[in-house]
């Protein structure tokens, strides 16, 4: 690893006032375990110039309900999301989703706003000490375009230049589905709208800007939550394909529905095709069956991820199902 | 001895043998004591680094080390120019030269890399830091050169040429037996079918590590987690000085798998301290590992088997094609077991096989458990299962009517003169694998199968394999071996322990074992091809009978009886049937000191010395025996995902005679589990020679939770070439575990997949979800 400064921040707005001092040179850390092996790989060709440590800022790590909401702040751990009673039985998409990330020692150290704003996995992307200079990192192309893509977009290049990465969270399409909002130093903007395609750049924050929270509201009477994760392994590995879903059902039929996939576009990908396709249905395995077909509808499989999906069909069916 | 095969852990009169006992060194590492290469510091030591190529492919214009040689704290920093003779002969361990399997051994690289992640400058400097540093101030001034990364491409005579020579083959190797054309020509059924099998990486929790230093007596030592610690002669060789200025010591080994066979660190090591004179450590990252040390060779595998209506082979022909990467360093040793191996555990009269291994500018393969026989053990029981169903019969049937039996031969023409029990384990894995469970869903197909294998222990035969071991009983009767084996992890010193303990009648407890140390314990071999117990577990066996032997006299004096009746247990010499006159074996011991008795031996134990085979014809015996052995597997199969989950997993090996049926049941576990990764998601991908997998995020080894539990079944014959008629499990115990996956799968699915990893991609195409 090179040099680097470590800042202990004590307040959110020392920790701004840090980021702002460094200008984009800067990264926060938390749990660090995205950031720092990011580092450790030289990953990327500019290296930070100083990390600012938030574990230092008071009142961050809660899990609350008030006011009609369930409020866990930015500091929490996964572990402890997994765990929680109150998460597990309202908001089981969340609870699932923390528990089916990574591994136990990871989730005792990883956030859940590290969690989002996680940088991508892309294996060209990530080949240490930038073997392949891509676009995200100001080179010319998107190496998994011609390379090996099983574990790239199914949906096409992202709207600027091409890149074929995914978003590898589990966390994300959870808070999606469940409608969740995030806030942050500046401003609350709605999870969906948190995720932005861009090159070097896998959300809306700006440099200087922090999340401190997330909050999701109660469940509407008669709403289930399901998360479903597929990966090569039964443990550690991110997802190959993963799907969150909600359903509000009265008189067993579907009155409203959030799904979301994920790690098979550049951000979470909600299909509202499929929720559309069980709105006023009750749920069965034909409803279902329709439901995952439309997910996969706008698809654009690269030579090798066609498998991707079939998987992502299968994961909207099973999440809606699990929500019956 | 009974030559019967019985069943587990049935011991006749043995004390220790055969008896579960933990090893002598199992809470030493369960409390972190044991002292492992990376553990050892010195004072004053450097730290050595190693700047790998940018490039699978270059031309070296220049190189500028004047950057990093300015920095303050670098102690040296090498180039190929630096190294006294940078090209030398690999002929890694082996001490009888034979023709035809040489390959360029190249410290440094120099004019030319042919793969990424090639040594190309080293350097030592005082923190790990500045180390790092100095590495990215030497300037490498490369030409891009096409490179080839298709071994199939590479083997057209107009390729880009990977090394100096004229053509990218390395070697070629034949077996002709009959006639294959007459052979299927009286087949009522042919299969035909190519097989790919891919790098895999050996995934040793201890990458590899070492430190080195000079001695008062100007002794260059090296420390380091190593399988061979007679690379001291090549380390020699390398710096151009007397092979016994090079001591090598090898500490408890985090694991090997076959990738600690080549030298790793201990040439870098031995020129930095030889040039700063200061110790000097080097141990590379997990990245390292991966990128520049040897993977297993992947196969393409052509092969045509015929058998008649009732299920008798009739002929098989194969074509192998080993991906050898950018170095031979082990490959045609691989290949030529891959050769002989081909045919698998069945009697065929007519047989083809040609083969070869082929340089690319992918990263070398070399050594990797099993040494080329689970490649090609996954073709032939593909092929077994695809002839059963042709035929309708059961996978067990065809295989019966096939297994090759005590005093058949190969196809080789070497007849099987020790315990063939092929059947029973199959039959005996196949009845504890059940019957099969109901699915989960209806999504979910269930599948079952079975697959046989064969894989030699102890080394190839031309090169007259020898190992040495050191017993001495101490005046209070406690015993010391020494013996120059690597243990790496596979219970190498601790069953040399209960055969010195089964001997002299002395507790575990009270054995001491040395090991791994050119300058004080006897050289003892590699620890390599599953040849240790056989081949050191013989020699200490002879060393301890001797020992025995010389106090007998002394014995059978001081107990007035003669020495045929005497027993040794529990540190006491008695009468056989009247414990109760014993005598404790120290007075013994003190007896025959002042008598001026010999108390130690040192014993060579001797393979059978062949000459080398025919490569035409591959007529001849390349190996002592051979460990047979099956394993059956359920698995279940979500037709929707193409996600495979293993059920059940039963192996059934026969041991001939397990020394520790702990450690053996260990082995077989472990072996069943790296099988598992090759089977279901284990692959090193290369994108043009560049590594994709470079850590275990991408390259997938099983997890514990997906482990699913190992059934081990053990029997024992008693037949076998090793100490009590002991025989190998190493390697062989990882070998059929693909296949019987591959034939659960196509049992379950209806369909062949030919390629492995089995991979949730594969199976929805086989589905034709794709």
């Amino acid at each position: 690893m090179k040099r680097f400064a470590h800042l202990n921040a004590r307040t959110l707005d020392e920790a701004v006032l840090y980021l702002r001092r460094y200008g984009g040179r800067a990264k926060i850390i938390a749990g660090g375990t995205d950031v720092l092996g990011r580092m450790k790989d030289e990953i990327v060709p500019t290296y930070p110039e100083a990390l600012i440590n938030i574990k230092t800022i008071p009142g961050l790590d809660f899990i609350e309900e008030r006011e009609g909401s369930l409020k866990i702040g930015a500091l929490t751990k996964l572990e402890d999301i997994a765990r929680h009673p109150v998460i597990k039985a309202k908001f089981s998409a969340l609870a699932e989703a923390a528990r089916r990330t990574a591994s136990p020692h990871i989730r005792e150290m990883g956030t859940i706003a590290g969690n989002i704003c996680q940088d991508i996995r892309c294996w060209y992307y990530r080949a240490p000490n930038n073997r392949f200079p891509c676009l995200r990192k100001g080179g010319g192309r998107c190496y998994a375009i011609e390379g090996d893509n099983r574990y790239h977009s199914i949906f096409g290049a992202s709207v600027d230049g091409g890149c074929l990465a995914v978003h590898p969270s589990d966390i994300a399409p959870a808070l999606i589905a469940l409608d969740a909002k995030i806030r942050t130093s500046e401003r609350k903007i709605k999870a969906e709208h948190f995720f932005e395609v861009g090159v070097c750049k896998t959300n809306v924050l700006e440099e200087d800007e922090i999340v401190t929270e997330i909050e999701i509201s109660q469940p509407p009477v008669g709403s289930k939550s399901a998360f479903i994760k597929f990966a090569a392994r039964e443990t550690i590995d991110f997802p190959v394909v993963n799907c969150a879903a909600t359903i509000v059902g009265s008189e067993g039929t579907v009155q409203a529905a959030r799904i979301c996939l994920n790690a098979v576009y550049l951000k979470p990908y909600r299909v509202t095709s499929a929720e559309q396709a069980i709105i006023g249905k009750t749920i069965s395995d034909n409803s279902v069956e329709d439901a995952g077909i439309e997910a996969v509808r706008q698809a654009k499989p690269l030579a090798r991820n066609t498998y991707m999906v079939q998987i992502a069909r299968t994961l909207v069916k099973r999440a809606v199902l699990a929500c019956g | 001895m009974k030559k019967d095969p019985k069943d587990q852990l049935s011991n006749y009169e043995y004390q220790f043998i055969g008896k579960p006992v933990p090893r002598h060194d199992a809470w030493d590492k369960v409390f972190g004591r044991t002292k492992y290469a990376d553990d050892f510091d010195m004072p004053g030591m450097l730290f050595g680094k190693v700047l790998r190529s940018s490039y699978p492919a270059a031309k070296i214009l220049s190189i500028d080390t004047s950057g990093a040689e300015k920095m303050p704290g670098v102690a040296a920093v090498l180039t190929a120019k630096d190294v006294p003779n940078n090209e030398t002969v690999t002929r890694f361990g082996q001490t009888h030269q034979v023709g035809g399997f040489e390959g360029l051994y190249r410290v440094l690289a120099d004019k030319k890399v042919r793969f990424m992640g090639e040594a190309v400058a080293l350097v030592a400097a005082e923190t790990e830091e500045i180390a790092e540093e100095a590495l990215a101030r030497i300037k490498v001034e490369y030409e891009q050169l096409p490179g080839v990364f298709d071994p199939l491409e590479a083997m057209n005579p107009d390729a880009y040429q990977v090394g100096e020579g004229d053509s990218n083959i390395i070697c070629n190797y034949q077996v002709r037996k009959g006639d294959v054309k007459e052979g299927f020509s009286r087949s009522h059924v042919v299969v035909e079918n190519t097989y790919r099998v891919p790098f895999v990486e050996h995934a040793f929790l201890e990458p590899e590590s070492g430190i080195a230093w000079i001695d008062d007596s100007e002794i260059i030592t090296i420390r380091v987690s190593t399988q061979v610690i007679e690379h001291f002669r090549d380390v020699a060789d390398v710096l151009g000085i007397p092979h016994n200025k090079v001591r090598v010591i090898a500490p408890m080994v985090g694991g090997g798998f076959g990738s600690k066979e080549d030298i790793t660190v201990e040439t870098f090591l031995a020129l930095l301290t030889w040039k700063t004179g200061k110790p000097v450590k080097m141990t590379w990252t997990r990245e390292g590992s991966i990128i520049s040390s040897s993977k297993r060779h992947p196969y393409v595998m052509k092969y045509k088997t015929g058998a008649t209506r009732d299920g008798k082979l009739m002929a098989m022909e194969a074509q192998l094609i080993s991906d050898a990467g950018a170095h031979v360093y082990l490959s045609p040793w691989v290949l030529l077991y891959s050769t002989v191996d081909a045919t698998g555990p069945y009697d065929i009269p007519n047989v083809k096989v040609d083969s070869y291994t082929v340089l690319t500018n992918n990263t070398f393969t070399s050594a990797n458990r099993g040494f080329g026989a689970p490649q090609v053990c996954f073709a032939y029981e593909s092929q077994m299962d695809e002839l059963a169903r042709r035929l309708s019969l059961s996978p067990l049937e065809i295989r019966k009517r096939n297994y090759l039996r005590k005093g058949d031969a190969l196809a080789t023409g070497r007849v099987l003169e020790y315990g063939v029990e092929t059947e029973k384990t199959a039959i005996k894995a196949l009845e504890a694998l059940g019957e099969p469970s109901m699915p989960s869903s209806p999504t979910e197909k269930i599948g079952q199968g079975l697959a046989s294998g064969m894989m030699s222990y102890g080394r190839m035969t031309f090169l007259h394999d020898t190992s040495r071991s050191y017993v001495g009983i101490e005046l209070d009767g406690s015993v010391t071996v020494r013996c120059g084996v690597q243990d790496i992890g596979g219970g190498q010193a601790s069953s040399l322990a209960s055969i010195a303990a089964e001997i002299l009648g002395v507790p575990m407890e009270e054995i001491k074992v040395f090991i791994g140390d050119t300058a004080l314990t006897p050289i003892a071999g590699t620890t390599t091809a599953t040849r240790m117990l056989y081949m050191s577990g013989n020699a200490t066996l002879k060393a301890a009978t001797e020992v025995k032997k010389s106090l007998l006299p002394k014995a059978a004096e001081m107990l007035e009886a003669s020495p045929e009746d005497l027993v040794f247990r529990d540190k006491k010499v008695f009468v056989r049937g009247a414990p109760a006159r014993a005598i404790p074996l120290a007075d013994v011991v003190k007896a025959c000191a002042a008598d001026g008795v010999q108390l130690y031996n040192v014993a060579q134990f001797n393979a059978p010395f062949r000459e080398l085979i025919d490569f035409k014809t591959g007529q001849g015996q390349v190996f002592p025996d051979f460990t047979f052995g099956s394993h059956a597997v359920e698995v279940a199969v979500d037709t929707e995902t193409g996600k495979v989950r293993v059920l059940k997993l039963v192996a059934c090996y026969d041991v001939g005679q397990a020394i520790n049926p702990l450690s053996a049941e260990g082995q077989i576990e472990g072996g069943a589990l790296y099988g598992l990764g090759y089977a279901l998601t284990e692959e090193v991908i290369l994108d043009k020679g560049i590594t994709l997998t470079p850590s275990f995020s991408e390259y997938l080894v099983p997890t514990s939770v997906d482990a699913p539990h190992v059934k081990t079944i053990m029997l024992e014959s008693r037949d076998g070439a090793g100490p009590f008629g002991a025989k190998g499990i190493g390697e062989p115990s990882c070998n059929s575990i693909a296949p019987a996956v591959a034939n659960a799968v196509a049992n379950a699915i209806g369909a062949r997949i030919l390629d492995l990893p089995l991979t949730p991609e594969k199976i929805l195409r086989s589905l034709q979800k794709l």
